[in-house]
């Protein structure tokens, strides 16, 4: 693969193709809003995540929070992984191993 | 696996590079593998329902977690879809993963939000998670 990790970093707020380079953000995607709770009241209303202090999180803010999800696109991360196509290389810092036990196990 | 191909399903994923897979079989089996290949070949070896198992330990389903958040849930234990948990662990700007392998090293996110502003995200990690204690073969690394 031909993209170094700093410039995936770099990147990243974008969208991109893993491994191949930056792909274009998928047309559905809208920007992601700055998260301004912790992850507990963030997620509150979803299944995944508990902490100590999710029980004191404002149920408001949970629910306002879980609501931004209606706002973020939809571009899955297998549609990301299979972005790369080139398969196994010398790159270890690409997702060749992860695609391949990934499609393994489907 | 399979919720990773629906876009519209919230999920966090935390995804082990090349290197980490190539970490694991090394901690496995004693043989520093180079071929992509060969790693592939030696994970696989583990069986498909090991494999299974594993990647869902990489999943947290319901949740688009971004790197920001995680910044601010030092302590929070993610319910993967494995099972098992994982704990977030924040030391300065770095996030680690607590994994159940107590033994090994826990890995650590090295490009955060990847597939930003989607439902789907993913972290990708320097070291496979281990949803449970794997016995050591080799040194631990």
């Amino acid at each position: 693969m031909r993209i170094s990790r700093r410039a995936v970093g770099a990147a990243a707020g974008v969208t991109l193709a893993l491994g191949v380079g930056l792909a274009a953000p998928a047309a559905s995607a809208a920007p992601a809003r700055p998260a301004t709770t912790p992850l507990a009241s963030a997620v509150g209303s979803t299944s995944g995540v508990s902490t100590s202090s999710a029980s004191s999180a404002p149920s408001s803010s949970a629910s306002s929070t879980s609501g931004r999800t209606h706002h973020l696109g939809t571009r899955s991360l297998a549609a990301v992984l299979l972005a790369d196509t080139t398969g196994f290389d010398t790159n270890g810092k690409d997702f060749d191993v992860l695609t391949a036990a990934a499609k393994a196990v489907l | 696996m399979s919720v990773l191909t629906d876009g519209r399903v919230p999920v966090t994923a935390f995804i082990p590079d090349d290197n980490a897979f190539r970490l694991l079989v090394l901690s496995l089996t004693g043989k520093n593998v180079r071929s992509e290949q060969a790693v592939f070949q030696a994970v696989a070896g583990l069986g498909i329902p090991t494999v299974e198992r594993v990647l869902l330990y990489h999943v947290v389903p319901g949740a688009t977690i971004t790197a920001k958040r995680a910044l601010k849930a030092d302590g929070a234990r993610l319910t993967t879809a494995a099972g098992p948990t994982v704990k977030v662990r924040v030391i300065g700007r770095t996030i680690y993963l607590q994994d159940k392998d107590p033994n090994a090293r826990n890995p650590r996110v090295i490009v955060p939000d990847v597939n930003k502003g989607n439902k789907q995200i993913a972290h990708a990690i320097d070291r496979v998670l281990r949803p449970f204690d794997l016995p050591p073969v080799a040194t631990k690394h």
